[in-house]
């Protein structure tokens, strides 16, 4: 949080103890990013070029009035950090204690490290998110497609943080008159909008076909009017979001709203031509001129298209429409064909595979409907293929093993966390769950409330089928810990620690290996299949990091 | 315990013609006094800013907020925690020029302290063959800013010059020889001269501490153990810093007051800003 106002940065030194005023701790200014909250209450980090030279100011806390200030860039020296609740308005109003202090040299850059937002982690979900073409990610981006559809923001955070941890923000965006919906999930430099069309989105991705027109000239390419001007409003919501320009950017979308990540897609990469930019739209249909699909081709995504979903195949090609020109003189039909299909399109077979080398087609009877429902100015025919939940067949029809909605993370290293909580479903246990992060003891706790956590027993856990990998680890409260550990036989006491409903620290230093405040949670998936899933909570780490409004000695 | 409360403000110009200039973005803060708690998501202060801000030129905003707390003793300020905030009041309509003009309101406290209020940024179109020119659209909102300040029981600090100024007959060995004592307090007291020179013909000056005082008219004070000063010569009086309310708040004239770097003077290196 920021906590002054200031234009030039610098570095000081500062009274931040009550107890003791001969205490000087150093520190420095850096610029906070735009829009980072300022801290709501009472401080002592103030600058004191603020005060009046006039009078004369007598040192008690907050910076002090001798130390040189040395002129300093403003760049932050490490990598961004995470907003963290760490002691109580009122000490950081009055002070700290000497004896809650933390060495300085144990904060790298004067944040616990815990706070420190760790670059490897924002990329490591990065590339989860953006693997476009892993059937499994295809789904969780169409399964919350459809959640904006159906305005589930609850199903929409749940699976997101299932899938990708507490780190990524999330913004959710309803759909607005002929605005499609936007869900933004972004962290550190990168972002992935996911676009809805309209729950009128046949309309809208038939425009082309009921006006009978070619693509707008937008001056780098040609497409829809609408699209240009919904893919602007999508860019004023994203900017909102914290898009960071010329950071990873992900757009995924169905059909109109495919259609406008496409055009935001290309627009950006104009702008921006060496910008990493992927997509993935579903029924999308065809998107503008060739400028346009060349542009699009210089980013890096796929266009997925239901083997029965004719609004990819639309507006009608000339060999299509060839027999039509006769039935309907006069009527400009040829400007049809200035409307070119995006590059890559897969169509997904009613078998569940990638077909990159067919289209889905169009009848001589349906496109004579269409075409007469065009020219006459009617509603056009609700085309069931084209509907979300359609994709999601395919798709769970395609890859029928990936769990479902989130593929197994049993080996991940949560190293950034200062309270890790970490949702996995396993299945298949592979190994060792490992997270190197501090949390906050309960309110009042000390080290001998220290409880012990032990590893259980061999479980069944799937289905009644026995894995000799399964453990089961109870604490005192009851609960019942499934988990999967396999370089710790059973018995094995791994760590410490406070338990509480959402919180856990070892007492001791050292590295440890803590598995704890597990809730089990079984869930079907639309194929019958029963999954797991463990919610983690889980820490390792010496105590003397955990900064927090209770004694921690 | 007194609370300083600053409005920050923000000026961008906006060139008309592209390629003749460019941009530019200067700021400045302006502080008024409370006694009380302070309330900056609402109440005095908020309506302060607001009334403020229709005073701004279309180019300028009320951008933030930042309230310091204060104990004052004596004549020391105790800085005792700020807390800050963004907030965004825009200007009103009339646009801005160079903006290098500002308006001086005069306020008297008292018979002795009196503030001059200094609004930057003040429009163009106010200042008329270079005096204050107000339309009367501009002049009820300056009346509605001022009552605002009067009636909210803003002020400002100084050194109180209502203590009365006591005749110094001389100084040596660091004792202070007045002709009357006027309740200086020994231990607590500071005291500050006026016009008062040495043997050699140097000033006085500063502010000292009563250490004690050995008779009715004697007073010990530190530092002045090399300061000799004969005969009577100036005057002597209690040091303290006080905050007083404004009062009789009337436009002043038109003043020259620019606005934050780049429009103004060169005062250091600004720091880099982050790439966002």
């Amino acid at each position: 949080m920021s906590v002054e106002w200031l234009r030039s940065c610098y570095e000081s030194e500062w009274f931040l103890f009550r107890d003791d005023p001969t205490q000087v701790t150093a520190g420095e200014y850096y610029f906070s990013p735009a829009g980072t909250p300022f801290y709501p209450g009472w401080h002592n980090l103030g600058a004191r070029i603020w005060h009046d030279a006039n009078w004369q100011h007598v040192q008690a806390l907050g910076e002090s009035i001798t130390s040189k200030q040395t002129w300093d860039d403003g760049d932050v020296p490490t990598n961004d950090v995470f907003t963290i609740p760490i002691g109580d308005p009122d000490c950081i109003a009055k002070g700290e204690r000497v004896s809650d202090g933390v060495p300085s040299g144990d904060l790298p850059f004067g944040f616990a490290d815990g706070c420190i937002r760790s670059v490897a982690e924002e990329q490591r979900l990065w590339q989860i998110v953006r693997d476009y073409e892993n059937c499994q990610v295809q789904k969780v981006h169409a399964f919350l497609v459809q959640a904006l559809y159906e305005l589930d923001d609850d199903a929409i955070v749940k699976t997101i943080r299932d899938w990708l941890g507490p780190l990524p923000a999330i913004k959710i965006h309803h759909h607005a008159g002929p605005r499609p919906g936007l869900i933004t999930i972004a962290l550190g430099n990168w972002m992935v909008a996911i676009l809805d069309g309209t729950w009128e989105f046949q309309e809208f991705a038939l425009q082309a076909m009921a006006f009978i027109v070619g693509p707008t000239n937008k001056g780098s390419f040609s497409t829809a009017e609408l699209w240009w001007n919904s893919s602007t409003y999508v860019n004023n919501l994203m900017n909102d979001d914290g898009q960071v320009a010329g950071g990873p950017l992900m757009m995924i979308g169905h059909s109109y709203g495919g259609a406008v990540g496409l055009v935001s897609a290309a627009r950006y990469k104009l702008w921006a031509p060496t910008r990493e930019i992927v997509y993935l739209t579903f029924g999308v249909p065809k998107i503008g001129d060739q400028r346009f699909v060349d542009i699009v081709r210089k980013c890096e995504g796929l266009n997925l298209a239901h083997q029965l979903d004719i609004v990819t195949t639309l507006p009608p090609d000339k060999i299509t429409l060839a027999p039509l020109f006769a039935l309907f003189p006069g009527v400009p039909l040829f400007l049809y064909t200035e409307w070119l299909r995006p590059y890559p399109q897969a169509m997904i077979r009613l078998d569940g595979e990638l077909d990159y080398q067919t289209y889905p087609l169009m009848d001589t009877a349906t496109i004579v409907a269409l075409v007469t429902q065009a020219v006459l100015h009617l509603n056009f025919n609700v085309i069931e293929a084209h509907k979300m939940p359609r994709y999601q067949i395919l798709l769970q029809t395609r890859c029928p093993d990936a769990h479902w909605p989130i593929d197994e993370q049993v080996n991940f290293d949560v190293h950034v966390n200062y309270q890790a909580i970490a949702w996995s479903t396993i299945k298949r246990p592979r190994g060792a769950l490992v997270f190197n992060s501090v949390a906050i003891p309960p309110s009042g706790a000390t080290c001998a409330d220290a409880i012990p956590f032990v590893i259980g027993d061999v479980v069944d856990l799937i289905d009644g089928t026995s894995s000799a990998t399964w453990y089961r680890c109870s604490v005192p409260d009851g609960t019942l810990l499934h988990m999967s550990v396999d370089s710790l036989p059973a018995g094995t006491v791994i760590g410490n620690g406070f338990f509480g409903p959402t919180c856990l620290s070892l007492t001791g230093l050292g590295s440890y290996l803590v598995i704890a405040n597990v809730v089990c949670r079984s869930r079907t998936t639309s194929a019958g299949e029963s999954f797991w899933y463990l919610r983690v909570l889980s820490v390792s780490g010496p105590c003397r990091f955990s900064v927090n409004p209770g004694p921690c000695p | 315990m007194p609370f300083k409360y600053t409005t920050i403000l923000q000026l961008t110009t906006a060139p008309t013609i592209a390629d003749a200039a460019s941009a530019h973005i200067g700021g400045w803060s302006e502080s008024h006094w409370r006694n009380d708690n302070p309330d900056p998501a609402g109440g005095a202060f908020l309506n302060l800013m607001q009334k403020r801000a229709i005073l701004l030129p279309a180019q300028a905003a009320i951008v933030g907020y930042r309230v310091g707390s204060y104990t004052l003793t004596g004549n020391k300020i105790y800085p005792a925690g700020t807390s800050t905030g963004r907030i965004f009041l825009p200007g009103g309509t009339i646009d801005c020029d160079v903006p290098q003009m500002a308006l001086q309101l005069n306020s008297g406290s008292n018979a002795a302290n009196s503030s001059r209020i200094v609004l930057r940024g003040l429009p163009d179109d106010l200042v008329k063959n270079g005096e204050y020119a107000p339309f009367s659209g501009y002049k009820n909102a300056l009346t509605q800013f001022i009552t605002s300040l009067r009636t909210n029981d803003w002020g400002f600090i100084g050194r109180d010059l209502t203590q009365p100024a006591i005749r110094v007959l001389g100084i040596a060995g660091g004792v202070l020889i007045t002709d009357g004592s006027n309740a200086i307090l020994p231990g607590a007291d500071w005291v500050r001269f006026n016009k008062v020179v040495d043997v050699n013909g140097k000033p006085v000056s500063g502010s000292f501490f009563v250490a004690s005082s050995p008779s009715a008219n004697h007073f010990v004070l530190t530092g002045l153990d090399n300061t000799i000063v004969a005969g009577p010569n100036g005057t002597v009086r209690r040091d303290i810093v006080a905050r007083f309310n404004y009062s009789n708040i009337t436009p002043g004239r038109v003043v020259v007051r620019k606005v934050g770097r780049p429009l103004e003077q060169y005062r250091g290196r600004r720091s880099k800003r982050r790439v966002a």
